[in-house]
């Protein structure tokens, strides 16, 4: 609850000071590269045959 | 709050194994797990698919573990809380990790989870969740009250899909998992034609009393926040409905139609129109329920607060709830790798993703690694999740359900939802009827149980 409610007045501050959220932009981008390796490290080489090989039978 | 719980059908492959069918997978991940269960074989339940007589166990928390057609499934105990829900969900994916794992050192093939709902290649599988309603409670206020419901709740629920149309024939990204699958208003069907409004009855309890509502639209959720949700704003709205409170009418013009287009609408801006003429758009009929909930005054404060503070972050847009529900958090993901990489909807790498996404196993599932790093929050914590797998809830007959099994196993001759057949000290046999979900004693329950047992 409290987390949740901590969060919320974060937005409200995000959402009235919209110069600030720009100039985080570029490091927004930088932490999108490393996640994207963090991403990369966790995801099968053959992404063609990961797809392919994914065949299910129809349930409920 | 009504009586729920919720079954989720995952999705099961062997990569380096392609002649294992999928059916003896799923046995395989059901007789495998090794926790507080009844051995699959002792148990007599009356399906009608043999594979599911022999791959079926009741575990020591009062969930359901077996094979449905051609996927494991995990049947929660009975809860009476969208928290609990949440918890033995969440330990159902725990349970069905760990039996995979098991599963796969004694084929000696990986064997991967996942808790998804399409292979975007024209199956679907599902999710549902069942509450507990009077049988009083006229249908067609069930219909009409919720069918804008569940069209409209999809950006909150949704789990997020790389393709479009059943077999994923056009390129794109929608918000559900689930959307395309429904070609019906009403219907009891679950794996054809699959109806918005499902009419199967099935109450496994006092019929005269109770009807159980089997809600099969909703996606599986690997997001807490939607897992929450999904089952608290259900629950309230049904509960709303059930006492009889008069809601705005917001029958809608076409709810198969806009349930395809808000499933589309990343945004979650487009007006659907409604019968009466007006239009608003999916987080404006959802406003309506929320506040309807509100002024009727019988719903969880936590739901009611989590409800309207995800509306206000979606009226933002999809990156300001990026941090907390699934489909904004794989499509702000993949238009990442978009731009970096330069990707088509189309391709091979975005579609992995959607899939991985959905992986149970840590190594390899990209929502976990999404929470590793700190880009999604959750709302339980794994000493929560182990307390749902060891303890059945204690105030719901799964008490004396999951109690039975756990700690007096060898006396557990059969089991059903609503009946549990116990072997008595001399031999014989004794079924004890467990016919109301939610006894106002489970423990005397249990205590009456145990002196069949051992007088």
């Amino acid at each position: 609850m409290t987390e949740r409610v901590q969060r919320r007045k974060a937005a409200q501050q995000d959402q009235s000071t919209p110069i600030e959220t720009q100039t985080a932009q570029p490091r927004t981008s930088v932490d999108y590269d490393a996640l994207l390796d963090q991403i990369d490290a966790v995801l099968e080489s053959d992404a063609e045959e990961y797809v392919r090989s994914f065949v299910q039978k129809g349930g409920q | 709050m009504p009586v729920l719980g919720v079954e989720t059908e995952y999705g099961i492959t062997a990569l380096a194994a392609p002649e294992l069918s999928s059916a003896l997978l799923s046995a395989a991940v059901v007789t495998s797990y090794d926790g507080a269960a009844t051995v699959a074989s002792d148990l007599d339940w009356s399906d009608h698919f043999p594979l599911e007589d022999l791959h079926n166990r009741v575990l020591g928390n009062g969930a359901r573990l077996y094979v449905d057609h051609a996927h494991p499934e995990y049947a929660t105990p009975e809860v009476t809380s969208a928290r609990a829900g949440l918890l033995h969900d969440l330990a159902g994916d725990e349970v069905m990790r760990r039996a995979g794992q098991a599963a796969s050192e004694a084929l000696g093939t990986t064997i991967r989870l996942y808790k998804n709902n399409t292979d975007g290649k024209g199956a679907s599988y599902g999710y549902h969740e069942n509450y507990l309603l009077r049988r009083s409670t006229p249908w067609q206020r069930i219909v009409d009250g919720f069918t804008p419901f569940v069209v409209s709740r999809l950006p909150l629920i949704g789990a997020g899909r790389v393709g479009l149309g059943q077999h994923g024939e056009e390129a794109g990204f929608q918000i559900s998992q689930r959307a395309d699958f429904f070609e019906a208003l009403v219907g009891i069907e679950t794996t054809i034609r699959r109806p918005l409004i499902n009419s199967r009855d099935e109450p496994h309890s006092t019929p005269s009393r109770w009807r159980r509502l089997h809600v099969i639209t909703g996606d599986a959720n690997r997001s807490h926040t939607s897992t929450l949700l999904r089952i608290g704003s259900a629950a309230a709205v049904l509960a709303m409905l059930e006492d009889g409170t008069r809601l705005p009418s917001l029958a809608l013009a076409d709810p198969l139609r806009a349930l395809r287009t808000v499933s589309r609408d990343l945004t979650c801006q487009t007006p659907i129109p409604l019968a009466d003429g007006r239009q608003l758009t999916a987080l404006q009929l959802q406003g309506e329920y929320l506040d309807a909930v509100v002024a009727w005054g019988g719903a969880d404060p936590a739901v009611v607060e989590l409800w309207h503070e995800t509306l206000q972050a979606l009226a933002q847009g999809p990156e300001e709830v990026a941090d907390r529900l699934d489909w904004a958090a794989k499509w702000q993901l993949m238009q990442q790798y978009r731009r970096r990489s330069g990707l088509e909807w189309s391709a091979a790498r975005l579609a992995q993703i959607d899939l991985q996404y959905a992986d149970l196993d840590p190594h390899t599932s990209v929502y976990d690694a999404l929470v590793g790093a700190g880009r999604l929050r959750t709302l339980a914590t794994p000493a929560e999740v182990e307390l749902a797998i060891a303890e059945p809830p204690a105030d719901t007959r799964a008490f004396v359900r999951g109690r039975l099994v756990r700690d007096h196993g060898a006396s557990v001759l059969a089991v059903t939802w609503d009946a549990i057949t116990l072997r008595t000290a001399a031999g014989g046999r004794v079924v004890l009827a467990q016919s109301e979900p939610a006894p106002a004693n489970p423990s005397a329950g249990l205590d009456a149980a145990l002196k069949v047992i051992s007088p």
